[in-house]
């Protein structure tokens, strides 16, 4: 077996560089869509929809027991006149899914805080495919004369296997080596503050 | 049929040899490697292990839980490590296969270069090009022959300016032959003509008028006849010192065949010219002598249809080599070797001069003339100046 590790290591040092020619396939990749701003309690913040992020091969891997953390990384860059970045406002949240296994249900944590349990992991499923109530920035921040673009990019982290006699591996595999990223256009800030 | 060259053996060859000895590597990988990864297969002891932390407590517990843990994620990365080895054996295939290719072809290169300089020193002298000499490389049966082939070719150069320094002075007796043979035919009716004319004079007789008007014609006639013989005769022997600058051969050339066009049917002359030609040191004017001397034999050589000239400029070593090939009649084999010496000529119209000028010319820039030709079947000349650095 610890052939066959050493091998799966060697391999997987080598998958970025060679993920693009072998992972032709964008069946089941992770979307992110409906990117959306709002204002609660003087806060701009963020919510949108995702699919296949905890797909089957992934789900089976949660079923071990082993924690497994979604990083969110969310956008907001102001621009000025002659589209120059005044500011970029940068916000990282982390979801950790985890399954116990003496107790057969699921947690779901947003960063440090449990947000969810339950036995049935839809529910889990569901909660993470609609991240919402990101606080992003204070209201009176955004400039209704400024152009805004917003970006989101999710990651799986890397995880030391017990498994594989703790070796680390990056679970990106899971997602065949592909980081969802989406971009939104240009949009003025008067658009953000006139939602409700 | 196509040729497969010795390079393209020893290549094929190589790389399938590595191939072959791949593949049996591989199968013998990916066996071991289905038959490691069994492990995650039997429900059995995932149900077994589920079933002992629901029954058991404490500690207990929490050793079923981790192992329940190991076997679930080796299960759940399985197909992943499945597919990294995969990927992993793949990319090494591959990487085996280009660097087998890359390292193939410069063993190969290696091998064949020296023969590949052989050959070409070969065709060298095959055109008349003796200079050639091949550094020493490759293997030391590989230096030995290229030791032997050098030595040939400098003998070959050696015994070549013995027999031209012999040819020379055969043909100088022959010009010398030629000359007195040319003066002598006007000299007998001259000799005759003032003979008649000193007869009539002595005799007084009543037609002296006459005769002295037809008499001079003849003389003065047979005179011009002898000014013309001993004009060529002084432009081949006292032909100028070449007033030697940087000279572009192919626009000399292109320059030259303009003359010629009017005169010939469209496609009767062709060319390739080698691209950024280095220069060579002429004098334009007698190059373009020897040139148009080269064109002109080589028009009243071709057939009047489907008659071809080329007209070709290469690189090759240092020097710059123009080719004026023609499908003519071609040059009988007795003749070649006579065919650059003064006053020889097959035509009724020629005076033997042109190519034994064009030689002169070529010689005195330091560079060669040759021809290769088989009758009827055209002729090739090349001529080879050496290239400016």
């Amino acid at each position: 077996m610890e052939f066959i590790i050493g091998l799966f290591l060697a391999a997987k040092s080598l998958a970025l560089l060679t993920g693009i020619f072998m992972t032709g396939s964008k069946e089941g990749a992770v979307l992110i869509s409906k990117p959306n701003l709002y204002i609660k309690n003087n806060q701009i913040m963020f919510s949108c929809e995702t699919q296949n992020v905890i797909n089957k091969d992934l789900r089976e891997f949660i079923l071990s027991g082993t924690p497994v953390k979604i990083e969110y990384e969310i956008f907001l860059i102001q621009y000025g006149r002659e589209n120059q970045e005044e500011s970029r406002q940068v916000i990282a949240i982390e979801y950790t899914v985890e399954y116990d296994l003496v107790k057969q249900n699921f947690r779901l944590f947003k960063n440090q805080d449990c947000i969810l349990q339950d036995k049935s992991y839809e529910k889990i499923d569901g909660s993470l495919s609609q991240p919402k109530d990101i606080a992003l920035i204070n209201q009176a921040l955004i400039e209704s004369d400024k152009y805004y673009v917003l970006s989101v990019k999710i990651a799986l982290g890397k995880i030391k296997i017990e498994g594989l006699k703790n070796k680390e591996i990056d679970l990106i595999s899971f997602w065949n080596y592909h980081k969802p990223y989406l971009e939104t256009q240009p949009f003025l800030g008067q658009a953000i503050l006139s939602v409700k | 049929m196509m040729q497969i060259g010795l390079r393209s053996w020893l290549i094929g060859f190589v790389f399938v040899t590595i191939m072959l000895g791949m593949l049996p590597l591989s199968y013998y990988a990916l066996k071991t490697i289905s038959s490691s990864l069994e492990f995650g297969t039997q429900p059995q002891i995932e149900e077994s292990l589920t079933f002992a932390i629901q029954k058991s407590t404490g500690d207990e517990t929490e050793k079923h839980a981790s192992a329940l843990k190991t076997y679930r994620q080796r299960k759940a990365l399985k197909p992943f490590i499945k597919r990294e080895i995969i990927r992993l054996c793949l990319i090494s295939v591959t990487a085996v296969a280009l660097l087998s290719i890359i390292l193939t072809i410069i063993f190969v290169n290696k091998i064949t270069k020296p023969l590949r300089l052989l050959t070409k020193a070969t065709d060298s002298i095959h055109k008349g090009f003796l200079e050639h000499k091949i550094p020493e490389q490759g293997t030391s049966e590989v230096r030995t022959l290229i030791r032997s082939f050098n030595d040939m070719s400098a003998d070959l150069k050696k015994t070549q300016a013995e027999l031209l320094r012999a040819e020379r002075m055969q043909t100088w007796q022959q010009v010398a032959r030629t000359v007195a043979h040319e003066i002598k035919n006007p000299l007998t009716p001259i000799k005759l003509s003032t003979e008649r004319l000193f007869d009539k004079y002595i005799n007084q007789s009543p037609d002296f008028d006459k005769v002295i008007k037809s008499a001079t014609q003849v003389i003065l006639s047979e005179i011009g006849k002898m000014e013309k013989l001993v004009d060529a005769f002084h432009r081949y022997a006292r032909l100028p010192k070449p007033n030697l600058a940087p000279a572009s051969l192919n626009p000399l050339l292109e320059e030259v065949m303009t003359l010629y066009e009017s005169q010939l049917q469209e496609g009767t002359l062709t060319t390739r010219f080698a691209e950024g030609l280095p220069l060579v040191s002429a004098d334009q004017d007698q190059l373009k002598q020897v040139f148009i001397n080269l064109i002109k034999n080589a028009l009243e050589s071709i057939p009047s249809e489907k008659g071809q000239i080329h007209v070709a400029t290469t690189f090759e070593g240092q020097s710059v080599v123009t080719e004026v090939s023609d499908n003519g009649s071609g040059i009988k084999s007795e003749n070649i070797s006579r065919i650059f010496q003064p006053y020889f000529t097959t035509k009724s119209q020629g005076n033997g001069l042109g190519l034994a000028l064009a030689d002169r010319i070529i010689t005195e820039h330091g560079g060669q003339i040759s021809v290769q030709s088989s009758e009827g079947q055209g002729a090739t000349f090349y001529i080879k100046l050496p290239a400016l650095q």
